[in-house]
């Protein structure tokens, strides 16, 4: 496994409108939407986990 | 008074002593003109500017009542060592929020060290739910920061909580208390949280709060001591 590749483990834990905790099998990680997920950016952290879990 | 060249004067033939007088004197056109120095003169004069004598727990301090003077070595205890004593702030609003955060440089980490990080919450005001949690990642910011735990949630009116946490290192993985259990210290058995950790790389211990309203909830982590075990 390539040391940046992570493999959801989980649902995520929504803490605010824009962050929330992603288990993998390296940790929780704190994401928010000042990420982007293949360049596409989010105004909230629904859509954004919509987007990176692939529903 | 006789008179004799000074290179003509008998040896003392023994060290110079405080209580030594040295008297010469001049002839002059009324007589003799005598001049005088004392032993303590001369050897306060030689030793101008000269480190006295060290005597111990005199002018020269001890460690832990052992003396310095002397060869050798003496080994201080430098386990644990604190690599860092921080004030975070206060901070109000619902979002999660750096408080403080803590720098472990690379090569700081070996394996076998313990981290043991100690510290306490307070807020000033609120009456709803705060939430303390601590991360780490390798740059100072909460975004892709991994979880390592969380403290008690603060609610109504608990405005203080200690903190406390150790963490193992064994060259690959942080070892930790249960990242998802909430608790002020890991004075019991838990789950194990692994955390992969890379020693040759810069990483943050961030501590982070999040109040479930916004002001006056003012969550904040306090004198955060950061040792480790060796």
């Amino acid at each position: 496994m390539n040391e940046s590749e992570f493999h959801f483990e989980g649902e995520a834990e929504i803490l605010s409108e824009t962050q929330a905790h992603v288990p993998t099998d390296r940790g929780v990680i704190f994401m928010d939407t000042t990420m982007t997920i293949d360049n596409e950016s989010f105004n909230n952290i629904n859509d954004f986990l919509t987007k990176l879990y692939g529903k | 008074m006789s008179k004799i060249k000074i290179s003509e004067l008998i040896p003392k033939d023994a060290p110079l002593s405080t209580t030594d007088l040295l008297m010469i004197s001049q002839e002059t056109p009324d007589g003799f003109e005598s001049k005088s120095i004392t032993g303590a003169e001369i050897i306060e004069s030689a030793q101008e500017g000269l480190q006295r004598t060290l005597v111990s727990g005199e002018n020269i301090k001890t460690v832990n009542s052992t003396s310095l003077l002397g060869s050798g070595n003496i080994n201080v205890q430098a386990n644990p060592r604190t690599f860092a004593s921080v004030n975070g702030s206060n901070l109000t609003g619902t979002s999660n929020q750096i408080s403080a955060s803590v720098l472990i440089s690379s090569g700081t980490l070996v394996a076998n060290n313990t981290i043991y990080i100690k510290g306490f919450l307070n807020k000033t005001a609120g009456t709803t739910t705060s939430t303390p949690r601590f991360y780490i990642n390798t740059t100072n910011s909460l975004t892709g920061a991994t979880l390592l735990g969380a403290g008690q949630g603060m609610g109504t009116s608990v405005f203080f909580q200690r903190f406390e946490r150790n963490i193992f290192f064994d060259g690959t993985n942080l070892n930790g208390f249960n990242s998802a259990t909430s608790a002020a210290n890991d004075y019991t058995s838990s789950g194990i949280t692994l955390t992969p950790f890379n020693p040759a790389t810069n990483y943050y211990l961030i501590f982070a709060v999040q109040n479930s309203t916004t002001t006056p909830d003012n969550l904040g982590w306090k004198r955060l001591i950061v040792q480790i075990y060796d």
